[in-house]
């Protein structure tokens, strides 16, 4: 009886937890695997499985962070990527974007965004976007600092010169 | 060309880097219009990047997940811990039987030494031993601490009573 009720308080707590990670990291997280996967629906399922599993760590008692959160959810991608060959681009997604943030720039960005590889796009999106130093990527990526600021250099220069053909 | 690619690596983690690794990248940026340009460009990719219009969540994706939390069946409790309350007064009694066991063998249970001192005794000799019940019945009889007593055997009185009579 007691495990019952304890159990029960340890569900109600995790589920406040999780709509409070929720409330700080969905958007986040769901561009994050937008800009993986270039495809709305995979985004958000593996958004959806993120914070599942987030909150079934959380029922276990165990703490979660943004690093583990984004570690998760780049696994899942990866998952998609291995399930699915190819993951066909959603070029209609773009309509998410509000009318008056849809510049020509944005849209070439996107477009920059559509021809880097997967890696590329993941390492500037964790610097650039989601603000953790190379060495927390490192971390999260399982490969040291040094290989992140390789390939954060590799993906800037490919970045620039994409970006100049398409200006 | 390695010494360029150094710092181009440094362009592309700027926001990073430690006081001492700006100091010498300014100074090298000072003698070098080639990396002067492409500092220029990571610094525009960074601004664009960082200025991407997110994507809004979609706004199934919270009900989505809370629904998929409610709709897993809970994690069943194991059965040494649903059974905590009931196996903690039965692993006293076993204790105690245990123990009131091992006491009854103890007691009954002769350890092979003392068996083997008890198997090679000596019978005790009548009247060396012990002193023999006739001597016993006068030792009882005489009243050894009477004044009648030392009068007829003595001041030797143990002696006299020890004495082993002939039977």
């Amino acid at each position: 009886m007691q495990e019952d009720q304890h159990a029960a308080g340890a569900a109600v707590s995790a589920e406040n937890h999780l709509v409070h990670l929720m409330d700080e990291h969905e958007r986040a997280i769901y561009n994050f695997m937008f800009g993986l996967l270039r495809d709305t629906d995979r985004a958000l399922d593996c958004t959806q499985d993120t914070f599942v599993r987030a909150y079934e760590h959380l029922r276990k008692g165990k703490a979660i962070n943004a690093a583990w959160l984004y570690t998760v959810a780049r696994n899942r991608a990866m998952d998609e990527f291995r399930r699915n060959k190819r993951v066909q681009p959603d070029l209609d997604a773009l309509e998410g974007v509000p009318v008056h943030h849809k510049t020509d720039e944005s849209l070439a960005v996107q477009q920059v965004l559509e021809c880097l590889s997967p890696p590329d796009r993941e390492v500037l999106y964790l610097f650039d976007v989601a603000g953790f130093k190379t060495d927390e990527i490192g971390a999260m990526l399982g490969v040291r600092g040094t290989a992140i600021r390789q390939r954060l250099s590799r993906a800037r220069e490919r970045f620039r010169l994409l970006y100049g053909a398409e200006a | 060309v390695n010494r360029h690619r150094r710092f181009r690596e440094m362009l592309a983690r700027r926001i990073e880097l430690t006081p001492a690794d700006e100091q010498r990248l300014r100074a090298h940026l000072e003698g070098c219009p080639e990396c002067r340009e492409t500092a220029a460009a990571y610094e525009h990719q960074w601004k664009l990047l960082r200025s991407l219009p997110p994507l809004e969540t979609p706004p199934t994706l919270r009900a989505s997940v809370l629904n998929r939390i409610h709709a897993a069946p809970q994690p069943a409790v194991r059965w040494y811990r649903r059974r905590s309350s009931l196996m903690a007064p039965l692993a006293a009694a076993a204790l105690l039987a245990l123990a009131g066991i091992a006491w009854v063998a103890g007691s009954r249970v002769i350890a092979p030494s003392r068996r083997i001192q008890l198997a090679t005794r000596r019978p005790p000799r009548p009247g060396i031993d012990l002193p023999n019940e006739r001597a016993l019945r006068r030792l009882l009889l005489c009243g050894a601490s009477r004044p009648s007593h030392q009068a007829q055997h003595g001041s030797r009185q143990r002696r006299c009573c020890f004495t082993p009579v002939p039977p």
